[in-house]
Parts: structure tokens; C-alpha cells; sequence
């Protein structure tokens, strides 16, 4: 496998027909000493690469990061803005920087596509949470899917995945604000593993049951089958049928092999400091080991970013958890040859008020903001070393280049070979498709043509 | 003010300094009468308060800590606990251990015989005594070491463990080198300081503590505290402990002592240990050991200790109680056979013979005009139909599919022992009348209404509580259909102050059409979209007046009617009418509000669709399936399994003035209704055409009911939306949940419907991998097994096994499932097996199912 991804922007085996132009301009831009800007319409006529991206570990920073403090530092703004962070710092990609607190991140910028102008305008975290979720407007009187259930749906048992771990995992705890699986159902549901990757042992819930030991699982299965009288009685029902086949599948993963990918104790204890001992930092370790299995989707379900109040103290605690265990998960899929096939997708449902609000009861915290926001797309093809579209001078507007969610949810899904138009199996038979066609206008034809 | 004892185990390398900042953590500055050091390592401490937990913590942090507990008294244990003789030999595992021999080591021969005879007649382990105490200085006082190695060799020569009193503490480690189990005497009871030492005797020998002849239990209990600190001092977690009830001293002089049978089971309960009966030393004469061991094994006693010799009348002490072999032997036939008639007794007053748990003898005659339907069309198909359920799956299923509430041990076991010929019909009556009734239909119909505060309905939290309790409360005061119907068609008001208004704002699409679409599904169970676009637009222009407009308060809406809004596009003007779902034509007066028009139609067409529709979801919603499929999609060109059915039931409605209990009744009442789950032809038709009852897995709400209600825990209910937050008080049971959006991961895994659409197929009950893994193996499920008080106090009662079966399955356990429990308790650590029973019925399909 061709693995492009441990080098800097610009290099891509995918692109190598219009490489050299796009090389000219980002030196260009470099040159200039200005953010990386790719021009949309650069590789519109180009053919796209085909699918090579297998997984997505999507980091989801529940509550809404604040874009200024970590991907689109605005320190020129002054300090009404850039609050206590003023001085960003410069990425291994010339040209590039992102927050002070974030040194680790900074040295992997040549893995990262940023996203500094992801925008829906949308300040509710439900319905934010939905729409960069599912690249679908509320209020159509569908329940939509969310990229994590499409993927399930796609790459899942029915698209040929044979783990027994199920196709889309959720680390921990489920979002609960909307239902993840849409009008698709139960079956398309992540799996929320419970427990905390940073205790030993990660208690997933049902697979690990702390102080059973496999013999007495074996001694209770016995019995079980034993005091089975009814089924017994009700031999080959189709009902009772469901129920075995699924039993064995559950006693697969508590008693076989599979269930030791959440055996973290398998892992080096150098790699496990690497990561961050923290539920985030372990969390994206067993999320690399799962996107190693063959796990086609994986969620970290990142709480505590909703900072209204005394948000600069909450950002000195939290980003360096982050910016380690991100760095590291980048550094460590790139040298495990995993990055070209794994796509990391950060974001929130918004950004944060770019104005900070000193005044009490905040004490200098930020509020919600959707007019524009910043995210990361690393692997799978997506180019790195590169920025897309920008805010305005004070991270409150576009100021080029918007993107919409779906933009980068179609995005994503042309890596994973999941065709937009298709038509997904609603229980009423209403037509509806992964995505809707995006507007006719677009140039780009609702892709990030620049990165991919 | 509440005085607790808490004791505190250090290692025996704890630093000193350890010791002294626990006291100063407890809050002593020096010496003090409230707390007593016993070495090598443990600190009782008695406290005014009971200690908060961070206090607790931090004392357990303190360096060289072993543990601290409460004063035990078998509290916080789930199950009498077996106590492991040596070599296998257990007592309080459901084998009545009989411990026998001389009462003192005489020599060799004396005790190997004895041991012999012991062992021939089924005894568990020999006892003899070395070290005697005796009343009387001038008394035989036994062999000494020489007498322990002979006692030693005659157990190891016929297999079993030996039992021996140590007298002195300084004699621990000579009698504990020889002995299997150390007795502690009557007379020893109160000596402290042999019982905390043979507590803490690194061979961790399994202790048997003889009540003092003049103690009470209480003091019984204290000694025993000793015993078990002394234990986990020593750092061992298992109190291998056993009681002994041997008599006590009354003014009676016709008998040695008074064996006191209240003790055995009080101690058992309170302490959770096994008790042995010393029938010999209370008798204190022959031929009284046998009666006062049948009394003690009749009341529950684990173990007898009989006093035997082969030559009673020669014995070098008590002689008088001695029992010799012909008698031994007797009276060990005697009370085994006495434990099985017990154990009989107690089964055959409570269950009754049956040949299939699951299935009845009885007529299978047709009781009523839904028989006579359903029969007819099994005999044109060549459908075999089952017999009636037994009375065990009756009582389990009416709870169920009518309450969505499991029925308890005690209401499983009244019915099951209830012997006249109408309990059936009994039972339906009062269920019908039962407050679960209203809450649980409820629930069905907020299914249906779509009652769900967040994203895509958007009801808000407020509206959903008014709403919720408007629906249960029409329930609980029979509300007649007609009039729930038209209250919720023809609403107008405030979302909070006029709950029925809420049935126009819970779609996700508010357009005329929106309504119209959740208004065919809700009472006609039709799906619009297959309708002509005359009709579909006839019943848009229904609701096309239906008008919303917010408040100064905060998420207030109030529904009202504005005749300015058009009909419909495309309509000219009032003058053409509406058209209805069965193509009429209804004209509608200016100013009129069209709703009416169509809710006067629906109340009044002549094929009774309204009627045939709820008829329709009641029978779906008690066996499973609707009589015409799906439930919510009737239409000429779908036929119903059994022609004529649903208009006898709509009739019988009608008749009863739109009182849907009476539909109930007779749906219940039905040999139909009342078929075994196990079907008599494989054919897929006969589940179709109800020729068995069709199992199908409880809904996610009423299995963790009935998992919270079998251990006696509670769930953790919240909704994620603030101003206001919900507030769902803790035991709320998830079928009285209001609101679908309320946070529950386990209501999610198990296929809870979102609420979004109202189509019944939303509710999924399919089982998953993911849901196997929860069940079986989940921290939460398992935690409310082995910790939930209900279930804890049942499996401590004196027949767990039965208990547990009319717990979970509402009937008693067949003989082939005791066999499989009692191989299983061999071979694994005995105070399991009651939890591994508990888990297995848990996960058993029978649980699962409603069948």
C-alpha cells in the first residue's frame, strides 16, 4: 500500500496528474506567509480517485470546540477574542498554525486537511448534532441516519464486514441527544462500549464482566442450556432461532478472540503513556485497535467542550488531552500503515462565540456558534498539509470558501465508496437518499475537491 | 442516636503510625473506651454516628490496611453460605451434614471402629474429643496429642474429616496441625480470646461454635463476631463458620438441657451460616436423640452432631446419650428419609403435578363467538389448534400482555393453588381492574400519539406530561372510544392547559396533510399514501383550518381554529366540500370548522372502521399480531386471517357503548387467547391463523419492569432537556414513562420505538447480539442480581429454588430442572449456584418471551 500520508501536503499518488500545479500554488501561498487556501475549482474537471479509506474514527467533540483556541487561532482580533490564547503557534507545514495548545497537533499538520469554514448557522446543539451528522436539514418529517448508521448500513454485516465486533462503536457512551440509527432502526445503532478505557480493565459492557473467569462463563452457559425447558419444548422456532443465533454471537466475543481488541493491556505500556492515560487518550487507542479489526466506523464521543463559563481554564485542562491523543492516534495509524486507509474526522456540531464574554456568570467563557467552525479530516486520500476555505478576520463569518456539512459528509462517504445518490431502505418506502444532491451552483459539486 | 461497630484489619507489617492515624481519622486523641486493640492487627471501634463514606475511604487508604467492615452478622451476604469441611464434605449446601462419634478418644481401636461405623451408616465426618472439658475436675479430661493422631488416622482411614474441640489458645496450632474443623465448646463460648485466635489460625481451619448452654443468641452471634474478625485479620474472605444449637440450661430437670429449635433457623437467618443440632448433649439420655433430631431437621437444621460409640454403656464419658450402632444407624436412615419427605411436602403443598409446565389438560372447547370464527377457518386450512396453556404460562401471560407487568411469586402462587373452576375468569376481571391496566395502555397509545418531547415531535417537556396524564387518566375512567376520539380530533387550546390539544402539534409534518396522514394511521389504521389524491387531499383540507400561534410563555402553543386559512388548493372556495376516505362528499357551512364533518363521518360510517381499527390493535397488542396485518395498514385489498372477526369484535364495542375493556374481556376469556405457546403444526399459517399463541420477546419497557421488579432495584430516568427539567422520581417504572425522548441506554438497546412516525412496526423486538451481551454479561444487569434487595432476601429464604422459579417463570421448577441444578451445585462453589440459577432463569427464553 502506498502510504503518501507520512509526507508533507502536496505529495499524493492520488492526484499525481495535477500534483505539480497545485504544488506551485501552495508554495505560492506558503511564499506569501498567508493560510493555506486551495482554490475549489482547481481539480474540478480532474477524475476523483477511487475508495480506498476502509474506516472512520470520527472524534466528536461534544458541546462544540471553540474554532479560535484550536484550529483557526485569531490572535490579530486581540484580546477581546483571542482571551488568554493569544499566541498560536506554527505547524511542520509552513504557512499553517493552530493553537498554543496544541504543540503535538502542530507537528502533524502534514497528516490534516483543516476545514476553517464548516458552516450551518444552526445554535442548538440537537439540532447542530443532526445536521453535521447527517448533512440533513431538520424538519422534513424524516429521521435521517447519521453518518455512523450509513456506514453500518454499507460497510456493515450486509457489505460484507465478518467481525464479531459490531460495525459501529461507540467509545463510551452513546450522544443520546438524537437517535443515531434514524428511520434505519435498531440494527444500525452504535454499540456504546460503557466502561473507561483508562481503568484496567476496560469494563465493556456485556463483553467484560470483571471477576468471571471463563471457566464459571462456561459452568453458567451450561446451565443455561440445561434449565433451557421451554426452548426445549418450543424446538425449532423461528423466533427462539434469533434469540441462539445471537447468543452464540455474544458468547463469541465474551469467550472467543474477538473481544480481546478491547484488551488494552495487549498494547505496550510505552504506546499506552504515548496516547495519554485518560478515557480520550485510551479512548483513541482502542479506537485504532478496532480500525485495525476491520471496524468500519468508530465514534469517540469527546464530552465537555460546551464551555460557557470560565472557558480558558476548562481549554488549559482539556486540549493538551486532546492534542496528545490525536497527535499520537495520527502518528501512530501513519506508522502502522494505517492512515491511508483510515479516515480521522474531528469536529463538533459548532464552534464557539469568537467574542469572549468576560462578564459574570460566564467569567470569560463562549457560547455556541454555527455561522462558521473549524474541522479536521486526516487519511483515508484526504490530503494533508492543507486548508481549506477561512473565516473572517474574527472567526465570526466565512470568509471563504463555505462548507456545509453535507460537503463533508459526501466527502467522506466517496472515500469510503458510498455512493450519495443511493437510496436507503425506509420502513414506509419513502425515497430518500444517503445525501441529497447538492446545489446545482456548486462547483465542486458538493465535495472537498481541494483535498481529495 | 445510632451507635455503629466497625472493625478495622491491618496487615501484620501495617506501620504503627497507620494504627494512629486511624484513630485520630475516627477521631480519638488518645486511650478511650470506644475502641480496643486486638493483636496481631485489628481495631474495634464503636461510633456515635455512622461513618460517611469519604470518612470510610480514607481510612482505607491509610498504608498496611487490610479491610474494614461493619459488624458483620451475615448482613450484605446474598445466600447461606456452605462451609467446606475438608475433603469436600459441605455443610449448608442442601445435604444435611451429619457429624458422629465418641465423645472422647479412648484409643485406637475405640475410635477406628466407631469411625468405621460412622462412615458405614453415611455420616460426614467423625468427631472425638481430646482435649475435655468437664464439669467436674475429677472427670476424664481426654487423651491429649496422643488422642488428636488417633482421631487423625481413623478419619484418614475411612475418608472423612474429623471434628475436635480446642480447649486453650495455646493449644491452637497442636490441634489445628490434626484437626479438619476446631470445635469450640459450650463452656469456651465466652472466651474471647481462644475464639479470635482460632479465627486468625494461619491453617484457616473451618470453625463449629456451640452455643453457650446459658447464652442468649444475641451473645451466640457476638462470639461467632469474634471468630469472623479473627478470620479476616488473618486475611482469609471466606467465614468458614458453623454454628451449634446443643441446648440450653432451663428449670427442667427431666431433660440434660433444652434444645432451643427457634435458634437454628434465627441464627441461620441472621447470621447466614450453616447450624448443626446437637441433639445428644441436649438429651442427655438415649432414647430422647432421635425425636430432638428429627425436631431440629425438621426446622431447618444444616447438620446434626451425634454422640455414638460401639459400646455405648462402657463410654469413658457420656455415656448416658450415647447412641450405639443399631440406633445410630436408624436414626441416620430416619432423618435422611425425613429431609426427602420435607422437601416433598413442601413441593407437592405448593406445585402441583403437572405433565407440561406450559401446557393443560383441559377442554379445548370454544368458548365464544371468537372460537367459533377462529375454528372455522383452522378447519378449512387443516390446522391442528393446541390445547389451553397450563395455569403457570395463564397467569404469566394475562399479567403481561394486559398489566406489561410480571406477575409476583405470590400472585403466580395464589393462582396456581386457587382450585375453582372460574379463576380464569376471575383473574381477567381484576387485572381489568388494576391501575397497570390505564398506565400500561397508556403507554401503548403514546406509542401511537407519538407523546415525545424532543426532535422530530418537539411536544416539549411540559405539554408531554400534561398530554400523558390526559391519555392514562381517559383510560382509568373509561373513557368510551367515541369521545377520546373526538376530543383529540376537535382540540383546540393551550399545549399545557388543554393536554388533548397535543394530538394536532405531535407530527413532525404540521401541514393539513401532516394531520391528515397521522390522523388515518392513529384511528384508522390506514396508510394514506396508498389512498386516490382526492381523498388524501379530501382529508388534508380537514385539517386545513388547524391553526398554531405561541404565547408569553415560555414554549406555551395554543391550537385553534382559523376558518380565513383556504380548504385546500385547488378548492373553490367552501361551496365543493370536503371529500371523505370513503369517497363522499361533504358539503361544510362557512365559518363551520371541517374537522367535524370528517369526525362525524368517522363515528358514524356504516362499515365501522374506527371500530374495526381499535378492535384490530387490541387484538394485536394480546397475541402479537393484528387480525388483519400489519396492524395499521387496513385496506380492502389486505384480508384479514380470520373473515367476520374484527366485525364481531366492532359489534361487541358498539354494543358496549365504545367501552374497550369489554373487548378486552372477551379476547381474555377466549380458548383463542388461552392456547399453549407450543404449536401443533409447523405449518407458517397456524401462528398467522391463531391456531397457537405466537411467542414474542416483552418490550423493552416491561422487561427491565419485571427485571426491577424481581430484584427489588430501580431504574435511573432522566431527559436531557432543561426549563424544566423533568424530574422522574426514582422507582418510576418505564411503562409510566411520558415522554419517549427520556435517556434510558437500556430502553434504547431494546428496541424502545422512537415515536417519531406511530406505526407500531417502530417498536422492535428482535433480539441482538448487543442485547445477549447485556443480559448475560452486563455490569448493569448484573449488579442488580447479586445486589438487589428483593432478590438478595429471596435467595436467603428457606426454598430459594422454588421462590425463584414463581418469581421469574410464575410456576415451580420440574423435577428434571431441580436434577439439573443440584449437578450443577456439585460441581461448582455452592453459595453460586442460587445466583447462577437466578442469572440462567434471567436469560432463559422463557423469561424473555411472552409465550
Amino acid at each position: 500500500m502506498t502510504n503518501d500520508t507520512n509526507r508533507v501536503a502536496g505529495v499524493s499518488t492520488a492526484g499525481a496528474t495535477t500534483a505539480p500545479t497545485r504544488r506551485d500554488v501552495l508554495r505560492a501561498g506558503a511564499a506569501a506567509g498567508g493560510a493555506l487556501l486551495l482554490a475549489p475549482q482547481l481539480r474540478s474537471l480532474a477524475p476523483l480517485p477511487r475508495a480506498k479509506a476502509k474506516s472512520v474514527i470520527q472524534i466528536w467533540m461534544w458541546g462544540g470546540p471553540s474554532h479560535l483556541d484550536t484550529f483557526d487561532p485569531k490572535p490579530e482580533a486581540g484580546g477581546d477574542y483571542s482571551g488568554s490564547l493569544g499566541a498560536p503557534i506554527a505547524t511542520n507545514v509552513a504557512g499553517v498554525r493552530i493553537g498554543e495548545l496544541l504543540p503535538l497537533l502542530a507537528k502533524q499538520a502534514h497528516q490534516y486537511a483543516l476545514l476553517r469554514s464548516v458552516t450551518h448557522g444552526t445554535n442548538a446543539h440537537e439540532t447542530a448534532s443532526y445536521l453535521v451528522q447527517t448533512g440533513q436539514a431538520a424538519g422534513d418529517g424524516i429521521v435521517h441516519p447519521c453518518a455512523g448508521a450509513v456506514a453500518s448500513l454499507f460497510l456493515g454485516r450486509e457489505g460484507g464486514y465478518r467481525s464479531l465486533v459490531p460495525p459501529y462503536v461507540v467509545l463510551t457512551q452513546p450522544q443520546g441527544r438524537f437517535s443515531e440509527a434514524g428511520f434505519l432502526g435498531a440494527r444500525h445503532k452504535p454499540f456504546a462500549t460503557g466502561g473507561n478505557p483508562a481503568l484496567d480493565p476496560f469494563v465493556v459492557e456485556g463483553v467484560v464482566a470483571p471477576g468471571m473467569d471463563a471457566q464459571r462463563q462456561q459452568a453458567r452457559r451450561d446451565l443455561l442450556r440445561e434449565l433451557d425447558t421451554f426452548g426445549k419444548a418450543l424446538g425449532d422456532d423461528r423466533e427462539l432461532e434469533a434469540l441462539r443465533e445471537a447468543e452464540a454471537t455474544a458468547y463469541d466475543l465474551i469467550l472467543g478472540d474477538a473481544g480481546k481488541v478491547f484488551d488494552l493491556s495487549q498494547e505496550d505500556a510505552k504506546v499506552r503513556d504515548a496516547y495519554g492515560r485518560n478515557t480520550f487518550g485510551q479512548s483513541c487507542l482502542q479506537a485504532r485497535r478496532l480500525v485495525e479489526q476491520g471496524v468500519p466506523w468508530v465514534t469517540i464521543n469527546y464530552q465537555g467542550w460546551d464551555t460557557h463559563k470560565e472557558h480558558f481554564q476548562a481549554m488549559r485542562r482539556k486540549l493538551p488531552e486532546m492534542d496528545r491523543g490525536v497527535a499520537t492516534l495520527l502518528q501512530d495509524l501513519a506508522d502502522r500503515g494505517l492512515l491511508a486507509s483510515t479516515i480521522v474526522w474531528w469536529t463538533g456540531e459548532f464552534g464557539r462565540s469568537p467574542k469572549v464574554q468576560w462578564e459574570s456568570p460566564w467569567n470569560g467563557g463562549r457560547g455556541h456558534h454555527g455561522r462558521v467552525f473549524s474541522a479536521l479530516v486526516a487519511g483515508g486520500g484526504f490530503r494533508g498539509g492543507t486548508v481549506v476555505g477561512a473565516s473572517d478576520r474574527t472567526g465570526e463569518d466565512v470568509a471563504d470558501r463555505p462548507v456545509p456539512p453535507a460537503t463533508v459528509l459526501r466527502s467522506i462517504y466517496q472515500r469510503l465508496g458510498i455512493d450519495p445518490k443511493t437510496r436507503l431502505p425506509h420502513p414506509q418506502g419513502h425515497e430518500v437518499r444517503v445525501l441529497p444532491d447538492p446545489d446545482p451552483g456548486d462547483t465542486t459539486r458538493g465535495l472537498l475537491r481541494e483535498i481529495l | 442516636m445510632s451507635m455503629t461497630s466497625i472493625a478495622v484489619c491491618f496487615l501484620h507489617d501495617a506501620p504503627a503510625e497507620s494504627v494512629q492515624q486511624c484513630l485520630s481519622l475516627l477521631g480519638f486523641a488518645g486511650p478511650d473506651p470506644r475502641w480496643r486493640w486486638h493483636p496481631p492487627g485489628l481495631l474495634t471501634v464503636v461510633l456515635a454516628e455512622t461513618p460517611t463514606p469519604e470518612l470510610l475511604e480514607r481510612v482505607r487508604r491509610l498504608a498496611g490496611l487490610r479491610s474494614v467492615v461493619e459488624r458483620s452478622n451475615g448482613q450484605g451476604r446474598t445466600t447461606r453460605l456452605g462451609v467446606d469441611l475438608g475433603g469436600g464434605v459441605i455443610a449448608g449446601a442442601g445435604r444435611l451434614c451429619i457429624v458422629a462419634g465418641p465423645c472422647s478418644v479412648e484409643g485406637r481401636t475405640q475410635i477406628e471402629e466407631i469411625a468405621a461405623l460412622a462412615a458405614e451408616n453415611g455420616a460426614d465426618a467423625v468427631r472425638g474429643g481430646a482435649f475435655k472439658p468437664r464439669s467436674s475436675p475429677y472427670s476424664f479430661g481426654g487423651l491429649g496429642e496422643a488422642g488428636l493422631e488417633l482421631l487423625a488416622a481413623a478419619g484418614a482411614r475411612c475418608g472423612l474429616p474429623v471434628v475436635t474441640e480446642v480447649l486453650d489458645a495455646g493449644d491452637l496450632d497442636l490441634v489445628a496441625r490434626y484437626a479438619d474443623v476446631l470445635q469450640i465448646g459450650s463452656r469456651n463460648m465466652h472466651n474471647s480470646t481462644l475464639l479470635f485466635r482460632a479465627g486468625c489460625h494461619a491453617r484457616g481451619r473451618p470453625v463449629l461454635l456451640k452455643r453457650g448452654m446459658a447464652a442468649t443468641l444475641e451473645e451466640t452471634r457476638l462470639a461467632a463476631e469474634y471468630v469472623q474478625l479473627g478470620r479476616l485479620c488473618a486475611g482469609f474472605d471466606e467465614p468458614r463458620l458453623m454454628l451449634c444449637e446443643r441446648g440450653v440450661r432451663t428449670f427442667e430437670p427431666e431433660v440434660r438441657f433444652a434444645l432451643d429449635v427457634a435458634a437454628i433457623p434465627l441464627l441461620q437467618r441472621t447470621l447466614q451460616l450453616p447450624v448443626i443440632a446437637d441433639p445428644s448433649h441436649a438429651a442427655g439420655q438415649r432414647d430422647l436423640v432421635e425425636p430432638l433430631a428429627r425436631a431440629a431437621v425438621a426446622a431447618g437444621a444444616d447438620g446434626l452432631l451425634i454422640e455414638v460409640h460401639t459400646d455405648p454403656d462402657r463410654a469413658w464419658s457420656d455415656g448416658a446419650q450415647t447412641l450405639g450402632p443399631a440406633a445410630f444407624g436408624s436414626l441416620v436412615r430416619h432423618v435422611r428419609a425425613l429431609v426427602a419427605v420435607v422437601a416433598l411436602l413442601m413441593v407437592s403443598l405448593t406445585a402441583r403435578a403437572q405433565g407440561s409446565p406450559f401446557e393443560s389438560s383441559g377442554p379445548t372447547a370454544a368458548v365464544s363467538r371468537i372460537d367459533a370464527l377462529v375454528d372455522e377457518r383452522l378447519r378449512q386450512l387443516g390446522l391442528e389448534a393446541s390445547p389451553p396453556c397450563s395455569d403457570g404460562v395463564f397467569v404469566r401471560r394475562v399479567h403481561l400482555a394486559v398489566l406489561g407487568t410480571l406477575p409476583t411469586a405470590a400472585e403466580a402462587r395464589a393462582f396456581l393453588a386457587d382450585d375453582e373452576p372460574d379463576k380464569r375468569s376471575r383473574l381477567v376481571d381484576a387485572v381489568l381492574d388494576r391501575p397497570e391496566f390505564a398506565a400500561f395502555q397508556a403507554m401503548r397509545w403514546c406509542d401511537l400519539l407519538r407523546v415525545k418531547a424532543e426532535f422530530p415531535i418537539n411536544l416539549w417537556p411540559n405539554a408531554v406530561q400534561a398530554y400523558q396524564r390526559w391519555i392514562e387518566d381517559s383510560l382509568r375512567r373509561g373513557m368510551p372510544y367515541d369521545q377520546f376520539v373526538r376530543t383529540l380530533l376537535l382540540a383546540t387550546g393551550s399545549n399545557f392547559r388543554a393536554p388533548e390539544s397535543n394530538f394536532l402539534r405531535a407530527v413532525a409534518d404540521r401541514t393539513p396533510a401532516g394531520l391528515a396522514k397521522a390522523s388515518a394511521l392513529t384511528f384508522l389504521g390506514a396508510r394514506i399514501e396508498s389512498w386516490p389524491q382526492e381523498r388524501r387531499d379530501g382529508l388534508a383540507s380537514c385539517f386545513a383550518q388547524v391553526a398554531y400561534k405561541s404565547t408569553l410563555e415560555w414554549k406555551e402553543e395554543i391550537v385553534f381554529f382559523d376558518p380565513t386559512r383556504p380548504l385546500g388548493a385547488g378548492k373553490s372556495g367552501r361551496a365543493a366540500g370536503v371529500v371523505l376516505p370513503d369517497g363522499s362528499t361533504q358539503k361544510v357551512e362557512p365559518g363551520a370548522d371541517p374537522r367535524i364533518a370528517f369526525t362525524d363521518w368517522l363515528l358514524q360510517e356504516p362499515s365501522h372502521w374506527l371500530a374495526r381499527s381499535l378492535c384490530n390493535r387490541i387484538w394485536f397488542w394480546l397475541f402479537g399480531r393484528g387480525v388483519v396485518h400489519e396492524v395499521d395498514d387496513l385496506r380492502a385489498d389486505n384480508e384479514a386471517a380470520v373473515p367476520g372477526l374484527l366485525e364481531h369484535l366492532a359489534a361487541e364495542l358498539l354494543a358496549a357503548q365504545w367501552d374497550q375493556k369489554r373487548v378486552f374481556r372477551e379476547i381474555l376469556l377466549s380458548a383463542t387467547w388461552q392456547r399453549s405457546p407450543l404449536p401443533r403444526s409447523r405449518d407458517a399459517g397456524a401462528a398467522v391463523h391463531f391456531a397457537h399463541y405466537s411467542i414474542r420477546r416483552l418490550e423493552a419497557e416491561v422487561l427491565i419492569d419485571a427485571i426491577c421488579q424481581i430484584t427489588g432495584t430501580s431504574e435511573e430516568y432522566s431527559s436531557p432537556i432543561p426549563e424544566p427539567f423533568t424530574v422522574i422520581p426514582p422507582g418510576t417504572r418505564a411503562i409510566a414513562l411520558a415522554d419517549g425522548s427520556t435517556t434510558s441506554a437500556f430502553l434504547e438497546l431494546f428496541g424502545r420505538p422512537p415515536r417519531d412516525l406511530g406505526l407500531a412496526s417502530e417498536r422492535n423486538d428482535r433480539p441482538t447480539a448487543e442485547q445477549c451481551l447485556h443480559l448475560l454479561n452486563s455490569s448493569h444487569v448484573r449488579k442488580k442480581l447479586e445486589s438487589g434487595p428483593a432478590i438478595v432476601r429471596l435467595l436467603r429464604s428457606g426454598n430459594a429454588l422454588d421462590e425463584l422459579y414463581l418469581t421469574f417463570l410464575s410456576r415451580f421448577p420440574t423435577a428434571a430442572e431441580r436434577d439439573a441444578i443440584r449437578r450443577h451445585a456439585t460441581a461448582g462453589n455452592p453459595r453460586r449456584v442460587a445466583s447462577d440459577v437466578a442469572w440462567a432463569l434471567l436469560n432463559s427464553a422463557e423469561f424473555l418471551y411472552q409465550h
